[in-house]
C-alpha cells in the first residue's frame, strides 16, 4: 500500500479527533487557562520554559481574563483549521502546521507552569502538527517516520531512565509510587473500593512490583520499532493498555499520546516511487 | 537505512533530525535541564521506599475536612497540588533563576522580578477559596489548611505527628 493524500487527510482527522477529545477533557476538569483564572506560576529547569517567560506572556496571562480566554480559543481552532485545511486542501495547511505547532508549544508552557499538568503530555500537540508541514508526499512520509522514530524514543528512553534511576532494581518500588501517588486518598478513605485496591497493592509489594516490571517491559519493547515496523499494530495495544493502566492505577492522563499512534498505523505504507 | 533514505530525499531533514536525537540523547544523559519538547521521561525511575515519610494537605472548608477520597484525581490534585506549589514557588522560582542566570545570552536578559510571583498570600487565598468552593459545591465561611506527615504502618497509611498549619493560608 502506498502513503497517498487519503493518508494524509485520515491523519489529520485522527490528530483532531484526539486533540477535541483531550481539550474537552481539560474542559471537563476545569483545567483550561481561563478557568483556572491562575494567579502564580511555577517555573522549572527547562530552556524553552524559560525563553518563552523572557516575553513576560506569563505575567500577562495571569492578570488578564480576556488574554486567557483568547489563548484557550486559538488552542482549539488553530489544530481545527489545521484539520480542515488538511481536508480541503488549501494551501494554507503548511503554515498553519507551523503555526499551531508554535503555538501549541507556547501554550503547554504557560499551562504546564501554572497548572497541575506536566507538559509530557503536551509532547504530540507541540510536534504532530510538524506531520503536515511538508506539501510534497516524500516529505511528509518523512516527517511521519520521523515522529514515528520520536515516539519510540520516548518509550524506549522511559524504560531506560528506570534501568539508569533504580527503580527497576527496587523490589517495593511500585507500593511506594502508589502511596507517594495516592497518600491524600488513603488517608481519607471512608472504605471506598479504590483506596481498598490502592492498600491491597502497596501491601502485597511483589505484586504491585511485578506491575511495575509489566511497565518496564512495555516501554521496553518499543525498541522493536527501532529494527521493524511489523510488531507496529502490537505496539499500539500496548500503548493503549499501557495508557489505560496508568490511569487506572496512578490517575496519570497519558491519553494525550494517542496521537501518536497514527504514526504507527500507517508505518507500512510505503512511498510511492517514481517507477511505482 | 532511515538516516540514509532521509539523507537522499533532504539533507537539510537529516541534520535538523541528527540535530534533535542528539539533543535527546545530551539531555537525557546529563540528567538535569531540559529544553521542551526535549524531554526527560524518567517520572517515577528512583527508587522510593514504603517507610518515606508522605505529606498532604488537610483542607478544612466550614469546619469540615475536604476528602480525597471522595473526589475525583483532578479534583484532589487541585486540592493539594496547587498547595503543594504556591508553598515552594518562591524558592523553586528562585532556584530556577539562579541556575538559569547563568546561561550564556540569558545573563542579561533575565530580570529577578519577572522569573518569580508577585501575587500576595491573600490574594492566593482567595484564589484557592474559589477552587475549593467549586469543588465542595457551597460557599466556605472559613478556611484553613494543615499539613500532615504520614507514615506507612500495619498496612494502612497514618497520621505521624502533629499537623502543623499553614501560614500562607490567611483569613
Amino acid at each position: 500500500m502506498f502513503l497517498s493524500s487519503i493518508h494524509r487527510k485520515k491523519i489529520a482527522a485522527f490528530y483532531f479527533i484526539c486533540f477535541a477529545l483531550c481539550y474537552g477533557w481539560y474542559y471537563l476538569h476545569g483545567l483550561l487557562l481561563h478557568q483556572l483564572s491562575p494567579v502564580f506560576f511555577l517555573n522549572k529547569l527547562d530552556i524553552t520554559v524559560n525563553l518563552v517567560l523572557l516575553t513576560n506572556l506569563h505575567t500577562a496571562v495571569i492578570n488578564n481574563p480576556v488574554l486567557q480566554v483568547v489563548l484557550d480559543s486559538l488552542y482549539f481552532l488553530l489544530p481545527l483549521s489545521l484539520f480542515i485545511s488538511c481536508l480541503a486542501g488549501y494551501k494554507l495547511q503548511y503554515i498553519l502546521a507551523i503555526a499551531t505547532s508554535a503555538f501549541n508549544l507556547v501554550y503547554a508552557i504557560l499551562l504546564s507552569t501554572m497548572s497541575p499538568l506536566s507538559i509530557e503530555g503536551f509532547t504530540g500537540w507541540i510536534m504532530l502538527p510538524l506531520v503536515f508541514a511538508f506539501k510534497n508526499e516524500r516529505s511528509f512520509y518523512f516527517i511521519l517516520q520521523t515522529m514515528r522514530y520520536f515516539f519510540l524514543l520516548i518509550f524506549f528512553s522511559a524504560a531506560l531512565w528506570k534501568i539508569r534511576a533504580g527503580g527497576i532494581f527496587n523490589t517495593e518500588q511500585m507500593s511506594a509510587i502508589l502511596l507517594k501517588q495516592h497518600a491524600a486518598y488513603l488517608v481519607g478513605s471512608t472504605g471506598e473500593w479504590y483506596v481498598g485496591f490502592i492498600n491491597y497493592l502497596v501491601s502485597h509489594k511483589i505484586l504491585s512490583y511485578c506491575l511495575y516490571l509489566a511497565a518496564a517491559l512495555a516501554e521496553f519493547v518499543f525498541i522493536i520499532g527501532f529494527f521493524t515496523k511489523k510488531y507496529d499494530r502490537l505496539l499500539i495495544i500496548i500503548f493503549l493498555a499501557f495508557a489505560l493502566f496508568d490511569y487506572f492505577l496512578m490517575g496519570i492522563n497519558y491519553f494525550s499520546w494517542s496521537a501518536f499512534l497514527s504514526c504507527l498505523w500507517f508505518s507500512s505504507y510505503k512511498l510511492k516511487t517514481a517507477g511505482a | 537505512m532511515f538516516f540514509k533514505e532521509l539523507y537522499r530525499h533532504s539533507r537539510a531533514g537529516c541534520f535538523i533530525v541528527a540535530v534533535f536525537l542528539l539533543a535527546y540523547i545530551y539531555i537525557n544523559a546529563k540528567w538535569g535541564v531540559v529544553a521542551t519538547p526535549v524531554l526527560q521521561f524518567g517520572m517515577y525511575s528512583s527508587p522510593f521506599h514504603t517507610k518515606d515519610t508522605q505529606e498532604v494537605y488537610m483542607v478544612k472548608a466550614n469546619e469540615k475536612m475536604i476528602n480525597c477520597a471522595e473526589l475525583s484525581f483532578s479534583e484532589c490534585d487541585i486540592v493539594q497540588l496547587f498547595l503543594h506549589d504556591y508553598e515552594r514557588q518562591l524558592s523553586v522560582n528562585t532556584a530556577v533563576y539562579n541556575t538559569m542566570h547563568n546561561y550564556p545570552g540569558l545573563h542579561s536578559l533575565m530580570s529577578y522580578k519577572n522569573f518569580t510571583n508577585q501575587v500576595t498570600d491573600k490574594v492566593f487565598t482567595s484564589w484557592y477559596k474559589q477552587k475549593m468552593e467549586k469543588i465542595i459545591g457551597e460557599p466556605i465561611d472559613s478556611l484553613s489548611v494543615f499539613k500532615q506527615d504520614l507514615v506507612w504502618q500495619q498496612n494502612r497509611l497514618q497520621a505521624s505527628g502533629t499537623p502543623t498549619k499553614i501560614n500562607f493560608i490567611v483569613p
